[in-house]
C-alpha cells in the first residue's frame, strides 16, 4: 500500500510539473528546458516571502509568491523569448537551456547553496497521517494530490471553455491564423510562460515545503520532462499518464533494483518511447512534422 | 479610397522578391479582383496588406499601403484585424481541431458583444450549413464548408474590408456559385468592401467591378470588368472561349436589394 | 531586426569557403608563429590552460559539426566525453590496454552511441534529438557511476600516462604538441566533412527541411551520420581528457559540462569552424578571469564558495547576450569590426 501511495505521490509532482513543458509546447512548440529552474525560482520565491513579517499568514505568503511567479514567467517572455519569435526553434531552445543555467547561478548568488526549509519558516506543521494501515503520507504530499487535481481541472476546463484556453489551442495549431483572426500572439505566449511557470511555482513550493529546498531540486523538473514526452507532448491528458508510467517504474525499480537508477529511470523509459512511439501516448503524430 | 496600395515591394528572407511595385486602388463599398496565374505575386500583396508574422521571414521593404488614409505596412496581423481588414486565407484557412462554433469564437473582435451576436446570428444565417455543423470539427468538413466557414470567421472580425484569396480554389463549380451567392448577400447587408485575389477569372470578372491583372509581381493591366471582359488579349489568355451561361453576380445582388440608390 | 541573417536559419552563407586572401594568410602564419612559440616563455600553469583550451576545441568542433551544419542541439554531450573517458580508463585499467587502443576504441563507443541515440531523430524532425541525448546523457552517467560502484569506493579510475612510438606524454609540452596535432586533425576532419556532398548535405537539412527532401536528400541519414561522426569525436575528446587528467571519475561529468560546450559553440558563432576555437578559448577563460576578478572584490572570502554560482550565471548571460544581440557570435563580431576597420582606413 505504501508503495503505491509512494507513485501516488511522485506521479503528482511529475504532473504538476510537466503540465508546464505541454503549455508551452502547445502554444508554441518551444521546449522550455528551463522549466525546472523557473520552478525552483518560485520555490524560492515563496522562501523570501516566508521570511516577509508584515505578510501575517502563511498563506498570504504563499500568495503573493504565486502571484510572483506568475509575472516572472510573463517577463521571461516579454523580455527574452519575444525576441525569439520568428528565429528558429533551435534558437529558441538555445536560450531556454542558456537562461535556465544563468538562473541556476542567481539563485545561489541571491539565495546561498544552503538547504532551506520555508515550512519552518511559515510555522507550517507536516505531520504523518496513516491513510491505511501501514501506510502514512506527510500532510503535505496530500495537499499536493489535492492541488494536482485542482490545477488539472482548472486547465482542463479553461483550455476548453475559456476565451484565452481556446486562443492558445488555436494559437497552437496555426499562429498566424489566430493572428489573423485579431489573436495578439505576444499575449497569448506570454500568457502561456506564465501559467507555465505559475504551474511549476506551485510544485516547486510544495516540494520545497514538505522535503526543503536546495538547487537540486531541478534534477525533479528535468525528471518530469520524460513524463510529459511519454505522455505525448502537445497534451494534458498525456502529461498525467505519462507522469504515473515514470513515478511507478521509478519507485518500483528504486525498491526493488537499485536507488542509483533514479536518476536514469525516467531517461531510459523516454528512450525506449523515442524508439517505439515518438509523438508519445497521446500527442499528435502530425504534430512532429511541422517543427 | 479605402485602400491604397502605392509601389509596393515585399522580400522574403531578407533577399527574395515576392512583388515589385504594385499599385492597386480599392475604394468603398466596390469588389476590385485581382486576377493572374500562379506565382504572380497576388496572394503576397494580399499577405502584405493583412500583414507578416515573425514565421513567415518578409516584409514590406518599399511603398506604402494606406488604408482609410492611415499607413498600415508592416504591422502586425492583430493590429490590422483590429483595423477593420479581415483575410480568408487560401490554405489553412480554419483551425482543424477546433469546432466550427470555436472557430468563430476565437476572433478577437473589435466590437462589443452584442455586435459579436448580431455577426454570429447573419453568418449562420447566411451560411444555415454551418449553423447545422456547429459542434463538428472545421478539420473534418469539407471543401466548400471548410470555406464557408473560413468566410464566417473572417466576417466576425466585423471588418470594413474583406480580403479573399482565392475563392473558387479547389471547389465544384455548384459550390463556388452557392457560396459566391451568398457572399455577395452578406456583403450587401454589411456594407463590405472585398478584395479578391482569383485564379479563375471568369468568376473574378463576375462578381466585381474592377480588376487588375497580375504577371511576374507585377501589374500588367487592369480596368473595369466590363471593359475587360471585351478585351480581346484577357479573353484569350484567361477565358479563353466562353460559351455557355454566364451568371452575373452583381445582377443578383441588385435584385437582392432592389433598384440601386 | 537587423540585417544579420540568423546563423540557425541560414548556415549556408557561412559555409562558402573564405576567399584565401592576403589577409587570411597572414593571421594564419600569426597564428601559426604563436602556437609554435608559445610553449617556449608559457609557465606550467599556462599550458596547461592551453591544452584545456585544445581539448575543449576538439569537443567544440564536434558539437560545431552536429549543431552548426545539421541544425540539431546535443545536450548528451557531457555524457560522450564520460562514455569516450570511461572506454579509456576501463581499458587501460581492466586491459592495461595502450594509447594506441584506446582513443580508436573511444572513439568506436561514440560511434555507436551516437548510433544507436541518433536513431530515433531518424523519424523525428526538430530537437527530438536533444532529447534524445539527455537521456543519453543520464544512461552514461548511470552507468558510469555503477562501474566506480562495481569496482570499488568511488574513487574513479587511474590512468597511466600514455606513449606514443616509446615516447612517454607526461609533461605540459608533450600533451601540447600532441593536442595541438589533435586539434589540428579535428579541424581537417570536420573541415572535410563540411565541404564534403555529406557537408553540403548537412547545410541543405539545415536550411529547409523539405527542400533537402525534395532534393533527394536522404535527410534522416544524414543528420544521423552528422550525429555518428560527432560522437565519435567527442568520445575521442574524453579519452583525450581522460588520459591529459590520469584520472577519470563521473563527477567531472555533470549536465553543466554539456551546456559549457553548447556555450562554447552559442559564443564562437554558430555555423562557423573558426567559432569552435573562439568559443571554446572563451568558455575555458572566463572562469579564470571571473576567479581573478572576484579576488578583487572585497569579500572575496565570502564570495569563494559560491564561485561556481557565479560562472554559471556570467555563462547564463553571455550566452544570452549572443544569442539575442549577435546570434553569430564572436565571428560574426569580429567580420563586423574588421568590416568597420576596412571602411574606416578607406575613408579618413
Amino acid at each position: 500500500m505504501q508503495i503505491v501511495l509512494n507513485i501516488l505521490v511522485l506521479g503528482s509532482i511529475y504532473s504538476l510539473i510537466s503540465c508546464g513543458y505541454v503549455i508551452i509546447y502547445k502554444v508554441s512548440r518551444v521546449l522550455n528546458l528551463a522549466h525546472g529552474e523557473l520552478m525552483m525560482v518560485g520555490a524560492y520565491l515563496l522562501l523570501t516571502t516566508a521570511s516577509a513579517g508584515w505578510l501575517g499568514s502563511p498563506l498570504a505568503a504563499i500568495g503573493l509568491a504565486l502571484v510572483l511567479s506568475l509575472t516572472v514567467g510573463i517577463l521571461v517572455y516579454v523580455l527574452l523569448m519575444r525576441r525569439m519569435t520568428g528565429e528558429s526553434v533551435l534558437a529558441a531552445v538555445l536560450t531556454t537551456i542558456a537562461l535556465g543555467i544563468l538562473i541556476r547561478g542567481a539563485v545561489v548568488l541571491l539565495w546561498s547553496a544552503q538547504h532551506h526549509y520555508p515550512a519552518t519558516k511559515l510555522h507550517i506543521a507536516n505531520p504523518s497521517i496513516e491513510l491505511f494501515q501501514n501506510a502514512k503520507l506527510s500532510l503535505i504530499s496530500l495537499i499536493l494530490i489535492g492541488v494536482t487535481v485542482a490545477t488539472y481541472a482548472a486547465l482542463f476546463a479553461f483550455m476548453r471553455f475559456g476565451r484565452w484556453g481556446l486562443r492558445m489551442r488555436a494559437t497552437g495549431q496555426n499562429a498566424l491564423l489566430a493572428a489573423q483572426r485579431g489573436v495578439n500572439l505576444h499575449a497569448v505566449y506570454a500568457l502561456a510562460w506564465g501559467i507555465s511557470t505559475f504551474t511549476g511555482a506551485v510544485a516547486g513550493m510544495l516540494i520545497a515545503l514538505d522535503s526543503g529546498l536546495d538547487s537540486t531540486i531541478v534534477m525533479i523538473g528535468l525528471k518530469a520532462f520524460p513524463a510529459a514526452l511519454v505522455g505525448g507532448l502537445d497534451s494534458l491528458a498525456g502529461a498525467i499518464i505519462g507522469s504515473i508510467i515514470i513515478s511507478a517504474s521509478e519507485v518500483i525499480l528504486i525498491q526493488h533494483f537499485n536507488p542509483l537508477l533514479s536518476d536514469a529511470v525516467p531517461f531510459l523509459i523516454l528512450i525506449a518511447m523515442l524508439v517505439i512511439r515518438p509523438w508519445g501516448l497521446f500527442g499528435t503524430r502530425e504534430e512532429l512534422d511541422r517543427v | 479610397m479605402m485602400l491604397k496600395v502605392q509601389n509596393l515591394e515585399v522580400l522574403y528572407q531578407r533577399s527574395i522578391l515576392g512583388v515589385a511595385d504594385i499599385s492597386i486602388d480599392v475604394p468603398k463599398g466596390h469588389i476590385v479582383a485581382i486576377i493572374g496565374a500562379n506565382g504572380a505575386g497576388k496572394s503576397t500583396t494580399l499577405r502584405a496588406i493583412s500583414g507578416f508574422i515573425g514565421l513567415d521571414d518578409a516584409r514590406v521593404s518599399n511603398g506604402s499601403i494606406l488604408f482609410d488614409g492611415r499607413r498600415i505596412e508592416n504591422r502586425f496581423p492583430h493590429q490590422i484585424a483590429h483595423l477593420g481588414i479581415a483575410l480568408v486565407p487560401e490554405r489553412d484557412k480554419v483551425f482543424p481541431n477546433l469546432t466550427v462554433q470555436e472557430n468563430l469564437e476565437i476572433v478577437a473582435s473589435r466590437t462589443g458583444h452584442a455586435e459579436r451576436r448580431h455577426l454570429e446570428a447573419s453568418i449562420y444565417d447566411s451560411f444555415p450549413r454551418l449553423a447545422a455543423l456547429k459542434a463538428k470539427l472545421a478539420g473534418l468538413l469539407s471543401g466548400g464548408e471548410r470555406q464557408m466557414l473560413a468566410i464566417g470567421s473572417a466576417i466576425m472580425c466585423s471588418p470594413t474590408l474583406l480580403l479573399i484569396d482565392e475563392l473558387s480554389l479547389g471547389l465544384a463549380p455548384v459550390i463556388v456559385d452557392d457560396i459566391a451567392e451568398r457572399l455577395m448577400r452578406i456583403r450587401d447587408e454589411l456594407r463590405l468592401t472585398i478584395l479578391l485575389v482569383e485564379q479563375s477569372t471568369a468568376i473574378a470578372l463576375r462578381m466585381a467591378d474592377y480588376a487588375y491583372v497580375f504577371e511576374n509581381g507585377r501589374v500588367v493591366l487592369s480596368g473595369s470588368t466590363d471593359e475587360l471582359r471585351n478585351d480581346s488579349s484577357i479573353q484569350d489568355a484567361y477565358l479563353g472561349t466562353s460559351g455557355g451561361e454566364q451568371r452575373n453576380y452583381r445582377h443578383v445582388r441588385n435584385r437582392a436589394q432592389g433598384p440601386a440608390k | 531586426m537587423s540585417d544579420q541573417v540568423h546563423p540557425t536559419q541560414l548556415s549556408t552563407v557561412m559555409l562558402q569557403p573564405a576567399s584565401r586572401s592576403a589577409r587570411t594568410i597572414f593571421v594564419s602564419a600569426l597564428l601559426a608563429v604563436a602556437i609554435i612559440i608559445f610553449p617556449f616563455f608559457a609557465t606550467p600553469f599556462h599550458l596547461d590552460v592551453a591544452n584545456q583550451i585544445l581539448l575543449a576545441s576538439i569537443g567544440a568542433l564536434s558539437l560545431m559539426l552536429l549543431t552548426g551544419f545539421a541544425g540539431q542541439i546535443s545536450l548528451g554531450h557531457a555524457g560522450l566525453i564520460a562514455a569516450g573517458a570511461f572506454t579509456a580508463g576501463i581499458l587501460s585499467k581492466e586491459a592495461g590496454a595502450p594509447f594506441w587502443i584506446g582513443i580508436p576504441a573511444a572513439g568506436a563507443t561514440g560511434g555507436l552511441l551516437g548510433l544507436i541515440f541518433g536513431l530515433p531523430s531518424l523519424r523525428l524532425r526538430g530537437v527530438y534529438l536533444a532529447v534524445s541525448t539527455l537521456a543519453l546523457h543520464f544512461i552514461v552517467v548511470y552507468a558510469g557511476g555503477e562501474y566506480e560502484n562495481l569496482v570499488g569506493g568511488s574513487g574513479g579510475i587511474l590512468i597511466p600516462p600514455p606513449s606514443l612510438w616509446g615516447l612517454k606524454i607526461n609533461t605540459g609540452k608533450a600533451w601540447y604538441v600532441l593536442l595541438v596535432a589533435g586539434a589540428i586533425l579535428a579541424f581537417l576532419v570536420t573541415w572535410n566533412v563540411v565541404r564534403s556532398r555529406t557537408g553540403r548535405a548537412f547545410a541543405a537539412v539545415h536550411g529547409r527541411e523539405t527542400v533537402a527532401a525534395a532534393l533527394g536528400i536522404n535527410v534522416a541519414r544524414t543528420k544521423l551520420t552528422a550525429f555518428v561522426i560527432s560522437s565519435s569525436m567527442t568520445a575521442i575528446a574524453g579519452a583525450l581528457f581522460a588520459y591529459y587528467r590520469g584520472f577519470v571519475s563521473i563527477e567531472a561529468f555533470s549536465l553543466y559540462l554539456s551546456i559549457q560546450y553548447i556555450a562554447m559553440i552559442i559564443i564562437g558563432g554558430i555555423g562557423t569552424l573558426p567559432g569552435a576555437f573562439l568559443g571554446a578559448l572563451f568558455v575555458t577563460l572566463l572562469p579564470y578571469l571571473i576567479e581573478t576578478v572576484v579576488a578583487h572584490l572585497p569579500g572575496a572570502q565570502a564570495m569563494a564558495g559560491s564561485i561556481f554560482a557565479v560562472n554559471y550565471a556570467a555563462f547564463g548571460l553571455v550566452m544570452i547576450v549572443f544569442l539575442v544581440f549577435e546570434p553569430s557570435g564572436l565571428v560574426g563580431l569580429w567580420r563586423r569590426l574588421e568590416r568597420r576597420l576596412l571602411i574606416g582606413r578607406q575613408s579618413p
